[in-house]
């Protein structure tokens, strides 16, 4: 298999994933923590921004921007070509297909990082303008990797879910917002079972952010470690491409 | 011995309860094949089997020798060309980007791929759409694309499936002309449509598929002379349906007109022949943008058939 055939398809994927009305929907989740910010300073009677950035805006792209935006990019990039029969023109060619699934799943994903590095700069950038020094962008930029990161695992998920299901939404709603965010969140060792707990390990070390996110959620004895958290994630995302490329062996393309 | 370009050996596929082929025995070697049914008849779902897209409930599918339901069938694609039902559907590339994507995924390299694309898009004479999205191309430009993308690489075996739906009068004689030459440079065809005339256009060997079942295989002429009796529908789309319909009248070509509304005109039709070549001069000069012929009652036709006992 041929770096060539990743990079057409990804480039492919990428200018769908950009042209689309999705995109857009994505585009505005990922500007209300900035929006949030911007009230808060307009609204707010002397408060220090960077405070509020950590404390609401990292959680509100942790538990509300990820899941919906990764929902909104990754769900329909091979769900709809299975929908619509017009996988047949990727899969009867001389290329195993799950290196045509990884090659729209990279572009795929080059968008979905676009939309949550909008969603972690925009609001640090109107910060440092308003509030200048202190960690803004080191911050911003840790929020922006952890979320990447998530947007990896879970992007594979929704691949998968939109090659099995014609229902893809319902199973990825249950997926990413109850196993993941709520999940994630609950009290006690269960939420070391979700992916979005590894996120949150991400989170308070590149981030430095309270365990409690200002009571939003229970605290974290122990969160998890970097590099941990790293490996569970990039193994989700391998789990995801695996079940999806098993699947497509198996799955007949809609008539 | 070489293996038959295709070969299918009790091939069956069930959708649940429903049936969408059953028992399948058949093999095409060299040359053009008509496959020929009504809608339902169960050649979409062949053509999803031999190009593994499906898997069979029962049986199985050869191409050129390799098994279709095993992995590594992929590699069979380099000596085939399938044209999918289904449209294009990669609406935000552009003619050449689309056609480049998949030469690439065939072996090229990217400039090569756009070299190959090009030739592809000159051969269906859409060289000077290069450039043009695909959603803002007519489905019978699609079409074209579509056919562009099968012949990229030379293919030894094509899979057509309704190559000529929604093509005006001149496209469909230009396709209906480059499957004959396909076929006479000793490539395998297997040309699915609905329409008794397109196929009989381009082949002279069929198969029929009914309700999922072969029905017959090589005998034309006898569906010939039943179909003869039976008028046809020609659909247009056109800015002049009257001046067309009252051409087509006085030149008595027509049994019956109609308007059905917008730019539409059907048209009925007992030569249909002689009425398509009276109408490639219309599109010709840019009249007909899109134009059907449809074969409504080739039910009928069929389960007469099977009434009158014509078969294998």
């Amino acid at each position: 298999m041929r770096s060539s055939v990743l990079r057409v398809l990804a480039g492919h994927s990428l200018r769908r994933r950009l042209g689309g009305w999705r995109f857009l929907g994505a585009l505005a989740l990922a500007a209300l923590p900035g929006l949030q910010l911007i009230l808060t300073w307009r609204f707010g009677d002397d408060v220090e921004l960077f405070p509020i950035y950590r404390s609401y805006v990292v959680p509100l792209c942790l538990y509300f921007l990820t899941p919906f935006a990764t929902m909104l990019t990754m769900l329909p990039v091979v769900g709809e070509l299975y929908e619509s029969g017009a996988v047949g023109y990727l899969y009867t060619r001389p290329t195993p297909r799950w290196a045509s699934l990884l090659g729209l799943y990279l572009g795929a994903e080059a968008a979905l990082v676009l939309v949550l590095a909008f969603g972690a700069f925009a609001p640090a950038l109107f910060g440092l303008t308003v509030e200048p020094g202190g960690d803004w962008l080191r911050v911003a930029f840790g929020l922006w990797a952890a979320l990447a990161l998530g947007g990896l695992a879970y992007g594979a998920l929704c691949l998968f879910l939109g090659v099995w299901s014609r229902r893809a939404i319902l199973w990825a709603l249950f997926v990413l917002v109850f196993w993941g965010a709520a999940l994630g969140s609950l009290p006690g060792s269960l939420r070391s079972w979700s992916l979005h707990h590894y996120l949150f390990g991400l989170v308070r070390h590149w981030c430095d952010v309270e365990d409690a996110f200002s009571g939003m959620f229970p605290p974290i004895d122990s969160p998890p470690g970097v590099l941990r958290s790293v490996l569970v994630l990039l193994a989700a995302a391998a789990v995801g491409l695996g079940l999806t490329s098993a699947l497509a062996e198996r799955k007949d393309v809609a008539a | 011995m070489t293996p038959p370009a295709l070969r299918c050996v009790g091939l069956c596929r069930w959708y649940g309860e429903v049936q969408g082929l059953s028992g399948l025995d058949l093999e095409v070697e060299g040359g053009v094949v008509g496959l020929l049914g009504p809608n339902g008849a169960g050649k979409s779902t062949l053509m999803r089997l031999v190009t593994g897209l499906a898997r069979p409930s029962r049986g199985f599918v050869e191409v050129f020798g390799r098994r279709m339901d095993r992995p590594g069938r992929h590699e069979v694609f380099r000596r085939v060309g399938y044209a999918p039902g289904e449209d294009v559907h990669f609406e935000t590339e552009r003619a050449r980007d689309f056609l480049t994507i998949l030469a690439v995924l065939g072996g090229d390299a990217p400039g090569a791929a756009r070299r190959r694309a090009d030739a592809a898009l000159e051969l269906v004479g859409m060289e000077e759409f290069a450039a043009k999205r695909l959603d803002a191309m007519s489905k019978g430009m699609r079409q074209r694309i579509k056919l562009a993308q099968t012949v990229l690489f030379e293919p030894e075996l094509l899979l057509l499936d309704e190559p000529l739906n929604g093509m005006d009068p001149v496209n469909r004689r230009r396709v209906m002309d480059l499957v004959r030459e396909w076929g006479r440079e000793g490539r395998t065809v297997l040309f699915a449509s609905h329409v008794l005339h397109e196929v009989e256009a381009v082949t002279d060997r069929v198969v029929l598929l009914h309700q999922g079942r072969l029905l017959a295989e090589g005998r034309l002429e006898e569906i010939r002379e039943i179909a003869d009796e039976r008028p046809r529908r020609v659909e247009l789309d056109t800015d002049h349906p009257r001046e067309i319909a009252a051409e087509a009248l006085e030149a008595d070509l027509v049994d019956g007109v109609s308007f059905p509304g917008g730019d539409l005109l059907v048209l009925e039709t007992r030569s249909l022949d002689r009425l398509l070549t009276h109408l490639e001069r219309y599109g010709e000069g840019g009249w007909i943008s899109a134009l059907e012929v449809e074969e409504a009652d080739l039910e009928s036709l069929f389960a007469m058939m099977v009434d009158e006992g014509v078969t294998r």
